[in-house]
């Protein structure tokens, strides 16, 4: 159908001279197939797919309405305007061909000039229609890529934020990714959403990025800190809180960060909010990191090991730590070979 | 048919075939019922029928006339039209598809075929309005996404920036006001709009890297040694690392790893020298060295705009663009450029 070819229409009738008649009339501005029969016609539209059909009525082995039914019922050819062109000029049969989907109806006595007006009119709707479509599959698929872009995009932001945190605290690398995946195989087990599990994902990944702003010395200290030192560590979940709070994600992933140093008991910081005040997700991330922290080495000490992570769990479950989550990182940590890589 | 019956215009020069259509289309449409052609159009604009029927005996030339005047309407254009009269002859049908008309008929009593023709081109205008109005549906989410794409990666870029301002808050008001000293020599340079963005935001970026660096060589009161200054200069690189996976329609990562190259090719971590330097890079380092020379530190008092214009000036096409130092010399001597706090 491209502009700058004369547009191929499609004659089916079984009378040749009809045809003739028609084509030598219209052949200077179209293309023309001539068609005898309707298993002709329907063989042959498919492949060539004319830009519109003539279409006969009375006709030998199969009408006119059989063959439109047919080119109708076939998504290769339903798209084709049809055009009725018959000595069959009841009003009840040209009900019946616009019924069938015919976009006009032309009966005898046949003037030339005025069945090219007729053609030329719908082949216009067409290729306007075809122009329109066109448009709109390429701005679904340009939808369809920003729509990936943002979430690349959402992706780029936590990787980015991750990494500054790593690279000014290599003491703690990958200690957020670990609780990340910790975190959301929990969430898993516990059959929360798939939202929810990407949403406990990100939230890991960034849980502990206010501690940027506390300074190296404290944060990589080994030994006990100062009761001062460790009030200034409880910052940090206020800082991620400010520093992602404006970037637009689905979940309240901000607000999974400030809560994730919350306790059952409200002995956590830093509202000291009690059970059903916090997200679940935070008591998820919550366990996910006392878990990860105790079995991982730190410069400034060896790791605790499974068993005092487990004990430390017990102990406090339903008390510090949310029952069911516990129990799920227990079972998960129980297999001994737990991976916290991807 | 919806719940709503179709409007549907009858514009009708003889009162019984007038009647006649009102009776026997009542039933399923809205009518809008008019005896003169000269008001049609301000009917047809008014009353946005889907469709409208011109039955003309006695005023052929002036019904067609009106028909060309709805297809040459923007307004009108998309209605079709469709000519009853039983004393048209082929010319005049001619004539009325010439004028735009969608359908002609010779019998308005041929209620069947009438009707049959009506529902027909209603069907065709309203799947062509589907169309259209998916397509505005279309752009409207095209412009709502790239406002959000925009919005995302603007609030990354800030998240970013606060991030380091959180560890090291002389950076960060360091990068804001790089930012607007060298979105300002892009302007008077005539740089495009995009590298004008690129440049404020890769200078609001450009020391993010200096998070892997030590505090304690960052904030060092006097000069570095060797060995300090080369921790120190990785920051372009790490900077650029971070901001490699940051998508955006900007150079940002590659502007960020070459603002501290200098056009003779002593600069790092690369030693580029001038072609191979962005001039968003080059306006970038002019705006860099200016302020951190006019600006105090933990461990040094400001060393004066002055300074840094002399500075700057000096090494003028050695190190430094020399369009962009002429403007930004420029922008302080004669604009009374002040960087903001």
């Amino acid at each position: 159908m491209t502009q700058s070819k004369k547009p191929l229409l499609m004659i089916i009738d079984d009378n040749q001279l009809n045809i003739e008649t028609l084509t030598d009339y219209l052949e200077p501005d179209y293309a023309i197939h001539g068609a005898l029969t309707g298993p002709d016609a329907l063989s042959s539209a498919p492949e060539i797919k004319p830009d519109l059909i003539l279409l006969d009525i009375m006709m030998p082995f199969m009408d006119g309405f059989e063959i439109c039914r047919k080119l109708k019922n076939d998504p290769v050819t339903s798209g084709i305007p049809i055009i009725f062109i018959t000595g069959k000029g009841d009003e009840a049969d040209i009900a019946q061909g616009f019924e069938m989907g015919a976009v006009d109806y032309i009966t005898k006595p046949f003037h030339m000039p005025e069945i090219h007006m007729r053609i030329n009119h719908h082949l216009n709707i067409c290729h306007a229609n075809e122009n329109i479509k066109q448009t709109n599959i390429q701005l679904e698929r340009q939808v369809e890529k920003k729509n990936a872009d943002i979430k690349q995009m959402l992706c780029a932001a936590i990787s980015a934020m991750s990494q500054m945190f790593e690279n000014n605290d290599p003491s703690t690398a990958g200690h957020q990714q670990r609780v990340a995946k910790l975190a959301s195989d929990i969430a898993r087990e516990m059959h929360l959403s798939d939202d929810q599990i990407e949403a406990i994902r990100i939230a890991g990944l960034l849980h502990d990025i206010g501690k940027i702003r506390i300074p190296d010395t404290i944060l990589s200290r080994p030994g006990p800190l100062l009761p001062s030192e460790y009030e200034l560590i409880r910052i940090h979940p206020q800082v991620g809180y400010d520093l992602v709070k404006h970037i637009p994600f689905p979940w309240p992933v901000a607000e999974f960060i400030l809560q994730h140093h919350e306790k059952l008991n409200g002995s956590g910081y830093p509202y000291g909010l009690k059970r059903d005040d916090i997200h679940l997700e935070s008591k998820i991330i919550c366990v996910a990191d006392v878990a990860e922290a105790m079995t991982s080495h730190r410069p400034y000490r060896p790791a605790l090991g499974i068993d005092i992570a487990e004990g430390e769990l017990l102990k406090n479950k339903n008390i510090l730590f949310d029952p069911k989550a516990v129990d799920v990182c227990m079972s998960l940590m129980s297999d001994n070979n737990y991976n916290f890589d991807w | 048919m919806s719940e709503q019956k179709p409007y549907v215009i009858i514009c009708s020069d003889l009162p019984e075939t007038m009647d006649h259509l009102t009776l026997s289309l009542s039933k399923d449409y809205h009518l809008f019922c008019i005896n003169r052609t000269d008001v049609l159009i301000e009917t047809a604009v008014q009353k946005k029928p889907e469709i409208i029927l011109i039955n003309v005996i006695f005023n052929k030339a002036d019904g067609i006339a009106c028909c060309a005047q709805l297809s040459g309407n923007v307004n009108t254009a998309d209605i079709p039209v469709i000519f009853i009269s039983e004393v048209f002859d082929q010319s005049d049908t001619l004539a009325a598809f010439q004028a735009g008309a969608a359908d002609f008929m010779k019998y308005a009593y041929h209620e069947q075929e009438l009707k049959a023709r009506m529902e027909n081109h209603i069907n065709i205008k309203q799947s062509r309005e589907k169309l259209v109005h998916k397509h505005q549906e279309l752009n409207a989410t095209m412009t709502k996404e790239n406002e959000r794409l925009q919005n995302l990666m603007i609030a990354t870029i800030r998240a970013i920036v606060q991030t380091v301002e959180s560890r090291d808050p002389y950076t960060s008001g360091h990068q804001q006001r790089v930012s607007d000293l060298a979105t300002e020599i892009a302007m008077r340079m005539g740089l495009d709009h995009s590298q004008k963005m690129s440049i404020k935001y890769a200078g609001l970026l450009h020391d993010i890297g200096k998070l892997r660096v030590p505090e304690a060589i960052l904030n060092r009161p006097g000069k570095l040694l060797d060995m300090e200054f080369d921790v120190l200069k990785v920051h372009p690189r790490i900077g650029s690392d971070i901001l490699e996976t940051v998508p955006s329609p900007w150079p940002l990562a590659r502007i960020v790893l070459e603002h501290h190259e200098r056009l003779d090719g002593s600069g790092y971590p690369n030693g580029l020298t001038d072609n191979e330097i962005l001039i968003e890079s080059k306006v970038l380092a002019v705006a860099d060295v200016m302020e951190a020379m006019s600006s105090h530190r933990p461990y040094r008092p400001s060393q004066g705009v002055d300074l840094a214009l002399k500075e700057i000036n000096s090494q003028k096409g050695l190190l430094y663009d020399t369009n962009a130092v002429d403007i930004c010399t420029q922008l302080f001597n004669q604009h009374d450029y002040k960087f903001g706090w």
